[in-house]
């Protein structure tokens, strides 16, 4: 009875997984982010093991040694040393890990909890809904550097005190983005539709809201991305997240600041590489973004 | 020597997917005081043409032209300036979504009075002042506004579509044009509203001598307004002619659909029988038929529908169909 | 078949209560003691100015909105507010606008399963079956239901709506001003479904709609809103060519505009 005739049969839809991978694909720029976290990603895991140096050991011999690209520089130490004779490359590859690393647990806990904030007081109504909503707003109302100032002066310093005060100041800002996103995607008419097929909310939830607020997730994880990089180096270079020796690479920056007109390159590398990761962070995220849109249509 | 005289009109449009041709040579002939009706359905180009008559034109765009004449200027060769000099003396338009085109922040009344340019005074020299609000209410008096007081205070949004519209044809009218460019003003609104709009451009025309170019996607509601009609199919203009030749002998079979689409008020069809509709969907820019571009959707396609039909004519009745209906009823 | 009527409305109301000021609370009635019945294969038209309650009255039908007070019957059950499980197998509805009641991120054919998941037992595999054949139903093919709502038209996308409320063979389909975002062909299009589906399926109808032509094509009965009152109801033909109050006439009047074509005179075409 039913005939089984393709009548197209060249008609291949890709998901919007894949549709969304190849709109990412044809964006160069994205790629070349993409590529750029990958390899910060495994410096992350494999660096320290594969630099040859301990970040802390000292060389007396080998003090403020220029990079090795110089006249003066040697392949030993490929980036040169700092003016106690430490390894600038292991130091770098190691505070990937203070830096970068920190960066993404801040983030991605205050994902994770923002985010739960956000969907729950979006499903939900009336009080509820408005607590959820508001409930950390006041932390809004402190700008992150001197909510982390407090935090120090309360706990003392060190870099968990400081993610721990950067992942409060993420959290309300990614609430208001879920909420917002999810009350806005409730009041289409998909939305109507499904609740009329008798979905019950956690169905509304994963199946029309999740996948059609995607995109703002996706901005708000690397915009708090590239701000919690900036605020852990911006708080260790003021002197009151990692400490002295520890490799952050604000704190190599805070170290080298007195050398820049004999070594300059003790404050250019940890520069660039804090530069370099949040540009990085933010092509990939814009790429995401725009490659989800174009997924959608 | 016709108002606005446009000749193989081409719009290309540079996409994801490629160049598409969303306009395809077409021509539109405006004489003065005139209300040309141009009709076709979503993704007709009909807007488009609206669009590169105003100039309006984006940057992934490009306009080709025979001819673009407008009362003997050749738009196409004119500098940005000169352009612009001619379209705020000579040409209005009216959007769809007339609460859109309103600044949301300014009182309607303000922009109305801003829009009143100062070559239309024409009064004593002691008269000058509170002219132009005076003649705003006189503006809104003459497009059916009553209580002009609360208008010209309300914002946009305080108003309802049918009034802004009304507004945006007051402002229309302030500048005096020769040419009205009416893109879809009526669609949107309620039967009320549509019937009162569509007398205020009767009365624009007929008054002030205004040409207009009435874009719409429904034939019959504009029926006995337009004195000429274009119809549009997919970029193409398949059809040209008088309002008695294009309504009562259409001779392009998309014409005649449209037509025949949707049941009027008379009843004469009998109740919940089935209508004549046009199979198939209309096929996006990408994916155009080659040859006549209703081919694959037309019931009276042959095979020499593959290739794209000239415009014929017949009595100043143009139309590109290889196998034109009515056609021995219009010649007798 | 039981011999009350299909669906009996009885005496639905809606109010909105809108603060103004501090303290005033202003009660606004979008729907005042509305009442009407409809018996199987009847089409019934809410026809109104904007403001008189028509769109208000199809969203409490269909569950979108809960009414203030009155009562909903179909089929002798009454309906119950909030159960869903109940309502969609009996009364379905479809959105006016086609590109927004489509989720983008689901294909065709997980948008049909969805209500299929929620109310009825079937294995996937008869899931799957009933899919295709309702999408055949309503004129497009199996394939259809491997697209996401933006690859097809409009058209399309408003016939994959009907699928949707017709996958749970619903006994009443709400149309809420379905047509009028659509282009004059397709609209053509989809009025021939509703009448073929309707005639085949014994379904009943409820529209909203401001194309006069159009309901007295379509409608067995029509009831003129105005400001949430019923203001005039009968069978469409009666109400039409000889109309009772000054709001019905006016209406129709503003319908019939002296620059609508009306083509007496036009020389048939086929």
């Amino acid at each position: 009875m039913a005939r089984k005739i393709k009548v197209y049969p060249e008609i291949k839809v890709p998901s919007a997984l894949g549709q969304t991978w190849a709109a990412y694909r044809q964006d160069s720029l994205a790629m070349l982010g993409l590529w750029g976290l990958l390899f910060l990603l495994a410096t992350l895991c494999f660096g320290p093991m594969m630099v040859s140096f301990d970040p802390l050991k000292q060389d007396p011999n080998a003090l403020l040694l220029p990079p090795s690209w110089t006249q003066q520089g040697t392949i030993e130490y490929f980036f040169g040393t700092d003016d106690l004779g430490r390894d600038l490359l292991s130091r770098l590859v190691h505070g990937a890990r203070l830096t970068f690393g920190y960066a993404l647990v801040a983030t991605l806990v205050a994902l994770l909890c923002g985010c739960l904030l956000g969907l729950i007081g979006g499903m939900s109504r009336g009080l509820l809904a408005s607590t959820l909503h508001h409930v950390l707003d006041p932390l809004l109302s402190i700008p992150s550097l001197l909510l982390a100032i407090v935090l120090v002066a309360l706990l003392g310093p060190g870099l968990p005190n400081v993610t721990l005060a950067i992942t409060l100041a993420l959290i309300p800002q990614i609430t208001r983005a879920t909420y917002n996103a999810v009350r806005q995607e409730l009041g289409k008419e998909y939305v109507t539709a499904a609740r009329l097929d008798g979905s019950p909310p956690y169905r509304i939830l994963r199946w029309a809201v999740l996948p059609n607020i995607l995109d703002t997730l996706v901005a708000q994880t690397t915009r708090a991305l590239s701000m919690a990089i900036l605020d852990i180096s911006t708080v260790s270079f003021l002197g009151i997240g990692a400490q002295a020796p520890a490799p952050e690479w604000g704190n190599m920056l805070a170290g080298g600041l007195e050398l820049i007109y004999v070594a300059s390159w003790n404050v250019t590398l940890p520069g660039l590489a804090i530069m370099l990761s949040v540009v990085i962070t933010n092509l990939v995220g814009d790429g995401l973004r725009n490659a989800l849109q174009k997924g959608m249509d | 020597m016709p108002l606005l005289d446009i000749r193989n009109l081409t719009i290309e449009i540079d996409t994801p997917q490629g160049r598409v041709k969303a306009v395809d040579r077409v021509s539109l002939t405006l004489n003065e005081g005139e209300i040309r009706g141009l009709v076709g359905e979503s993704g007709s180009g009909k807007s488009l043409v609206a669009k590169a008559i105003l100039g309006m034109k984006k940057d992934n765009w490009r306009i080709t032209a025979d001819r673009m004449r407008m009362d003997g200027h050749d738009l196409l060769s004119l500098t940005q300036a000169q352009r612009r000099r001619i379209m705020t003396r000579d040409i209005a338009m009216i959007f769809q979504e007339p609460n859109s085109c309103l600044d949301p922040s300014v009182p309607v009344g303000e922009q109305l009075i801003d829009a009143i340019p100062w070559r239309v005074f024409d009064g004593k020299w002691w008269q000058v002042f509170h002219w132009r609000k005076r003649h705003a209410i006189a503006l809104l008096h003459r497009v059916g506004v009553k209580d002009h007081k609360e208008v010209m205070n309300a914002y946009p949004h305080e108003l309802s579509v049918g009034v802004c519209q009304k507004v945006m044809i007051a402002m229309a009218i302030a500048i005096k044009p020769r040419l009205l460019v009416a893109d879809e003003p009526i669609s949107a609104m309620e039967a009320t509203t549509q019937a009162q709009l569509l007398k205020l451009l009767d009365k624009m025309n007929k008054v002030g001598n205004t040409t207009i170019l009435l874009i719409s996607s429904d034939l019959s509601a504009i029926g006995n307004l337009a004195d000429s009609f274009s119809v549009m199919y997919c970029g193409q203009m398949v059809e040209t002619g008088s309002r008695e030749q294009v309504l009562t002998q259409p001779h392009h079979p998309y014409t005649d659909a449209l037509l025949d689409a949707i049941p009027d008020f008379s009843g004469r069809l009998a109740h919940k029988s089935y209508l004549n509709p046009l199979p198939g969907s209309i096929p996006p820019l990408q994916h155009l038929p080659i040859g006549c571009r209703l081919g694959p959707r037309c019931p009276y396609a042959q095979k020499q529908c593959v290739k794209t039909p000239p415009l014929l004519q017949n009595k100043g009745h143009h139309y590109s169909c290889h196998f034109p209906l009515n056609l021995e009823e219009s010649r007798k | 078949m039981t011999p009350a009527p299909l669906l009996q409305v009885h005496g639905l109301s809606k109010s909105y209560s809108r603060r103004s000021g501090l303290f005033r609370r202003v009660v606004q009635k979008a729907l005042d003691h509305v009442s009407f019945s409809l018996e199987a294969g009847e089409t019934i038209a809410l026809v109104g100015e904007a403001g008189s309650g028509k769109s208000t009255l199809a969203k409490i039908l269909a569950g979108v909105t809960q009414a203030t007070s009155g009562e909903i019957r179909v089929d002798g059950q009454v309906m119950d507010e909030g159960n869903y499980q109940q309502r969609c197998k009996l009364i379905r509805m479809i959105f006016q606008d086609p590109n927004s009641s489509l989720n983008p991120s689901l294909r065709i054919g997980r948008i049909l399963e969805a209500p299929l998941i929620l109310n009825s037992r079937l294995s996937p595999l008869e899931r799957k079956h009933k899919v295709i054949d309702t999408l055949r139903m309503v004129g497009l093919l199996p394939e259809h239901a491997l697209f996401y709502p933006q690859m097809i038209s409009a058209g399309q996308k408003q016939r994959v709506a009907l699928a949707r409320a017709l996958i749970l063979s619903p006994r009443i389909i709400v149309a809420d001003e379905a047509f009028s975002v659509l282009d004059v062909s397709m609209r053509a299009q989809i009025v021939n479904l509703l009448l073929k589906l309707q005639k085949n399926l014994g379904l009943s109808y409820v529209i909203v709609a401001n194309d006069l032509g159009l309901v007295r094509h379509m409608s067995d009965k029509v009831i003129i809103m105005h400001q949430g009152k019923v203001v005039e109801t009968g069978p469409t033909e009666a109400v039409f060519s000889a109309p009772q109050q000054e709001i019905t006439r006016r209406l129709i009047q503003s319908y019939e505009h002296e620059y609508r074509h009306a083509p007496e005179h036009r020389v048939a075409a086929d």
